[in-house]
């Protein structure tokens, strides 16, 4: 084998690796946690959560207090390769849009999960943030977080309705 | 300002429905994804490289020729001092290459170095900076000067047309190109490298066609028939049912048969005769 081939091999060979390991287990991973913040969701969705920012009046509201649920979710090789495709020829980032939407999910159920376990059952005024975490100098998105905040309230006047 | 009232009659419902899935995400499976944006990608790369392909090979023979000249000069120097000692056949080949260079009216500062190589390869180019290596196993199936000055003349119109800078020019800038958008300029640059500065080209069949009509030309010019010219051709066709020493000539240069038909047609448009004495090798 000459330097040459041994230098391409390095250099494209590598990377390819990378990015397979990374669509398996990416994708392995990602449909296991949509699989749980659907059924975690189900779970919680008697803890309601709205983004109004006054207490409406007609609802009998008691005990506020602040709640916060954040989550931090990596990207994987594969997410990282095709977005950096995406960013020469634009569009829609669709790998970045999971892991986006993975995070604000789950940072919401951390959230309600917060509020019921100081026994309240709705939350208002909740506000969504999302902060990407980069490497180094080379300045790659690695991970993202979510962070889900809100005011908690324990509601008398009816059971949380689901429909 | 008039703000609108609105009068509810009954308290509103505080719910939250479930949201249906795939509305923030997962609109393409992630392959689909990347093989839309891979293929876009690859796309612009190979109309980038294709793109500095054509233009060097469109730019290439308005550089000076001295600067080929410059450029081979001392590849040339190694090469000759490699090459066969001074012989008689490179003497005449050098002659009858000059004479021949005259008919075909070169630009000026244009020059011709005819390189003799004693080696059994059935082949002969022309390549940067006005060089041409004929091998002794080429010169061993020509029989008559009529052939050679076809071989002579086909070389020397390779380098009248700038046919070697434009290869080496396309071929060196797509792989630049490449190297500079893939990232690894480094490797791929000296793939490129000054040791292909000497070497076979490939030209395209057009390039070739041309280069068998302008020696056509020359010929007749120096001996007024095309009789015996196409002996090199035959030459060839022969040799080529040699499988254990194929013509390395025939690899450069395919479809034989159909360049003989296309330069009897034109010999015939130009009013070429075949008819005329062969002159022989000294």
């Amino acid at each position: 084998m000459t330097e040459q081939t041994a230098a391409l091999l390095f250099n494209f060979g590598v990377p390819a690796v990378l990015i397979v390991a990374g669509f398996f287990a990416g994708s392995w991973n990602e449909r296991r946690h949509f699989r749980r913040i659907v059924k975690r969701e189900e779970e919680l969705r008697a803890i309601l959560a709205f983004a109004i920012r006054r207490m409406p009046s007609d609802l009998a509201l008691s005990a506020p207090h602040l709640v916060t649920g954040s989550a931090v979710i990596s990207v994987d090789y594969f997410k990282r390769f095709a977005a950096g495709l995406r960013g020469i020829v634009g569009g829609r980032i669709g790998s970045y849009e999971s892991l986006f939407e993975r995070a604000r999910r789950e940072a919401m159920i951390r959230m309600k999960q917060t509020a019921q376990g100081a026994g309240s059952n709705i939350v208002l005024n909740v506000k969504l943030d999302t902060t990407r975490i980069y490497a180094g100098s080379r300045g790659g998105i690695v991970s993202v977080e979510a962070i889900a905040y809100g005011t908690a309230y324990l509601r008398h006047d009816e059971p949380a309705e689901i429909h | 300002m008039v703000l609108p009232i609105c009068v509810m009659t009954s308290p509103p419902k505080f719910t939250n429905p479930k949201v249906p899935e795939g509305i923030s995400s997962g609109h393409d499976h992630p392959l689909v994804d990347v093989a839309k944006s891979s293929a876009i990608v690859i796309a612009l790369v190979a109309a980038l490289i294709g793109g500095s392909f054509f233009a060097a090979r469109f730019a290439a023979p308005y550089l000076p020729f001295s600067w080929e000249q410059a450029l081979t000069r001392q590849v040339a120097q190694r090469t000759i001092a490699s090459e066969a000692a001074d012989t008689a056949v490179g003497t005449y080949l050098q002659a009858l290459a000059n004479r021949i260079a005259a008919a075909m009216d070169l630009p000026d500062g244009m020059t011709i170095t005819v390189h003799f190589l004693e080696d059994d390869t059935v082949n002969a180019f022309a390549t940067l900076g006005g060089h041409i290596f004929v091998f002794d196993g080429l010169w061993q199936l020509l029989d008559s000067e009529n052939a050679v000055a076809m071989l002579l003349g086909h070389e020397i119109a390779h380098i009248k047309n700038r046919d070697p800078i434009r290869s080496a020019s396309g071929a060196l800038l797509a792989t630049l190109t490449a190297g500079a958008v893939l990232g690894d300029a480094g490797i791929l640059a000296n793939l490129a490298g000054a040791g292909s500065l000497v070497t076979v080209m490939h030209f395209s069949r057009a390039q070739e066609a041309q280069a068998d009509i302008d020696a056509s030309a020359a010929v007749v010019g120096l001996y007024g028939h095309l009789n015996g010219a196409t002996d090199l051709f035959s030459a060839l066709q022969t040799a080529a049912a040699d499988t254990i020493r194929p013509p390395a000539f025939l690899a450069s240069h395919p479809n034989l048969s159909e360049r003989i038909a296309e330069l009897e047609r034109r010999a015939v448009a130009a009013g070429w005769t075949f008819a005329g004495e062969k002159t022989p090798l000294p």
